[in-house]
């Protein structure tokens, strides 16, 4: 746990969708975002991407974090990019982990990712990019 | 100073530190303390008749063999598939041209599902992780052309036991008689929960009874072949200890033991049709005596809980995958050491046959250069090296023989807390072993986060320029997958439906009777042309749940 005290908390649903169930990645995600005090939905495995983002909206989430190990990385996250904007998720953030070739980041951004962590990523890499985007959201999300 | 002349002098008091350097890990991977050295006082309790003997004699702790690989060598066998059966068969004709002598068949995760790939939630996964197999023509395509009275293949899927009646059928109309095929199918489909595909099509019950369907029918019908692999490196995958890896191996293989002697079979007959499949992690004497411990300890289980007394049957038979998750995706090709140092510890336990992973795994599907590499540390290490030449070479190390005992201690202790807890399935029921998993796994990162486990080039060693090291990994190309599913939906068109029916009833009827070995009437259902899904869901349906685990498909034949 950080040294600042949190006054406000990201909402973050993390989820696997599809039907690669390699979930050792997102469990420790799950707990490690508790930890630092965000609020964490992990929704499960074997998801439809329609499923992620009728609860993204109903529990208006800040971070959607997909999972993935097999390969299937880039045409659910085109559909998840296409669905959150649809469904008024355009302010959310889509971040995802996994196995995931530096040769699709491109693909990935273009489907609206805003960020990706590959296999072996420092937890406090990705802690601190949310710590990130709580500051730049401003509105005091941290105090020092 | 100068700028120069610091960051020269800073250099200097850098070396300076790393000359003073002295080792960091003193506990092995799972987390035992080690001493500065070992000796005799270390290994007091053990009798070598008792304990160790000699390679090829109870408890075989040295070994199965008595001179192991100059009788023959273990297995190099590389995890292959994806895209679609052609392609697969394609990349499997390679690696036998570089230098394999056995076959290791990878499926997708809708197959590894018992779904058909035309399932309207499958698309996203078609042909990723593995070949899709969905109807006898996949099946056919993917064995074309391979000599299967003399390579060994082995089917690598946990959960999808009734695609043996797919490579069955499909070998004999390739031209090979049932007592010619040698190889594996993993079929432990209790242990589906704890893989990485973690979506059993079935519940627990019905799982166990189809494992032990395809052990019975191979006991009656495919002498040769190994028709249960009791996988614990799926298991070992998860994060968790060496011990617990076994541990959990010798549980789930219990109930199979229990089950197959509950229906009659003899464990004479039973025990030496059941093999493991083991992990290598990067601690090299814990591996080796993870092994040693296993092969000691399956032996007086057989012996003392089952009454085995047929050689074979007390034999630790086993396959080695060097760990996936132990590799990086910063410096790539430095995961080629620490595949040499995994299949080492493999070879030197005395492994039966041997996966080593591809360098690049860990960005994505292994190049054919990526692969010839894995086939190629195998070859150096079996023909360069000499590592195979003597049976158990590192047995009579105070170190190994004390870490051994140790090992087969833990295994023992938790093997008696699974006992506690009904065995197996109720330890999963219960959530026990989901919790355990959890929780090593969530240690293990904590202890990288902190830096008390060193993993080169992710907490220690790191490269400033890591991006431009990145390599190519292969790609699928565009329209394989698409095209592999219009066949099947063209395959499913082309059948004589009022053939097929009646033998999908048959095969309802045989699932809803409870006694009846499944294999037979699905065997007959293949030749006319049912497909995985239909005859997973088939059995389903015959026990009593929905025909699609996710109610989106319809039985056909209803």
């Amino acid at each position: 746990m950080s040294e600042r005290r949190r006054i406000g908390r990201l909402k973050i649903l993390l989820a696997k969708v599809g039907f690669d169930g390699h979930d050792r990645g997102v469990k420790i995600l799950a707990a490690t975002f508790r930890d630092e005090g965000h609020e964490v939905i992990y929704l499960g495995k074997y998801l439809t991407v329609d499923a992620v983002v009728a609860a993204a909206v109903q529990e208006d989430v800040d971070v959607i974090g997909l999972s993935f190990l097999g390969g299937s990385h880039i045409g659910y996250c085109e559909e998840a990019g296409r669905k959150m904007r649809e469904n008024g998720l355009a302010d959310a953030l889509l971040v995802v982990g996994g196995t995931i070739p530096h040769q699709d980041f491109d693909s990935l951004k273009n489907a609206g990712v805003d960020a990706v962590f590959s296999a072996n990523t420092r937890l406090k890499e990705i802690t601190d990019f949310l710590d990130g985007h709580c500051a730049a959201r401003g509105s005091g999300q941290w105090r020092k | 100073m100068t700028a120069k002349a610091k960051e020269k002098s800073d250099a200097l008091s850098d070396a300076a530190e790393a000359y003073r350097e002295s080792l960091e890990s003193l506990e092995t991977w799972s987390g035992y303390p080690v001493k500065d050295c070992y000796g005799p006082s270390d290994v007091d309790g053990l009798s070598y008749d008792r304990d160790l003997n000699n390679p090829g004699q109870y408890p075989y702790t040295r070994g199965i063999y008595p001179n192991m690989y100059r009788g023959r060598l273990w297995s190099r066998r590389h995890l292959c598939g994806f895209g679609s059966p052609a392609l697969t068969n394609e990349r499997i004709r390679y690696l036998i041209g570089r230098g394999d002598n056995a076959v290791n068949i990878a499926f997708d995760i809708p197959t590894n599902s018992s779904v058909d790939g035309d399932h309207p939630l499958a698309r996203g996964d078609v042909g990723l992780q593995g070949t899709p197999i969905s109807s006898i023509e996949d099946m056919e395509t993917v064995l074309a052309d391979i000599p299967l009275d003399k390579i060994s293949v082995n089917l690598s899927t946990i959960g999808a036991t009734m695609l043996m009646p797919f490579f069955l059928v499909a070998a004999r109309r390739l031209g090979f008689d049932f007592s010619e095929l040698r190889g594996t199918i993993l079929n432990d489909t209790l242990g589906d929960p704890f893989c990485g595909y973690k979506r059993s099509f079935v519940p627990s019950d019905l799982a166990l009874r189809l494992a032990i369907d395809c052990v019975e029918y191979c006991i009656n019908e495919v002498p040769k072949w190994n028709p249960l692999s009791v996988d614990g490196y799926n298991i070992r995958e998860n994060g968790v200890t060496a011990a617990q890896e076994i541990a959990f191996t010798f549980a789930l293989a219990k109930e199979y033991l229990k089950e197959g002697v509950n229906r009659g079979i003899p464990i004479d007959d039973l025990a030496p049709r059941i093999t493991f499949t083991a992990s290598a992690e990067m601690d090299f004497f814990e591996e080796v005596a993870k092994l040693r411990a296993a092969r000691r300890l399956w032996a007086r289980i057989v012996h003392d809980e089952f009454g085995g007394r047929d050689a074979k049957a007390l034999q630790y038979k086993f396959h080695v995958h060097t760990a996936g998750s132990s590799l990086t995706r910063q410096q790539p090709l430095s995961n080629l050491i620490r595949i040499t140092v995994e299949a080492m510890a493999g070879i030197l336990s005395g492994t039966q046959s041997l996966h080593t992973c591809s360098y690049d795994e860990n960005l994505g599907l292994p190049t054919e250069s990526s692969v010839e590499l894995a086939v190629r540390t195998q070859q150096i290490l079996a023909f360069e090296s000499r590592i195979g030449n003597v049976a158990d070479p590192l047995g009579g190390s105070y170190y190994v023989e004390a870490l051994t005992d140790k090992i087969e201690g833990e295994i023992k202790k938790l093997l008696a807390e699974i006992d506690d807890i009904g065995g197996m399935i109720a330890a999963q029921k219960s959530n026990w072993a989901d919790e355990l998993i959890n929780r090593e796994a969530l240690k293990i990162q904590t202890q990288i986060e902190s830096g008390e486990r060193i993993i080169v080039g992710v907490n220690r060693g790191i490269s400033e320029d890591e991006h431009e090291r990145n390599v190519p990994v292969h790609v699928v190309p565009d329209g394989v997958v698409d095209s592999h599913i219009g066949r099947l939906i063209q395959f499913k068109g082309s059948r004589d439906m009022s053939l097929l029916k009646p033998a999908m009833t048959a095969l309802r009827d045989a699932a809803a009777e409870g006694a009846a070995n499944l294999f037979y009437p699905a065997i007959e259902a293949v030749e006319l042309g049912a497909t995985l899904g239909e005859i997973a869901g088939t059995i389903r349906a015959g026990y009593g749940y929905s025909f699609d685990d996710f109610n989106l498909v319809s039985s056909p034949f209803e």
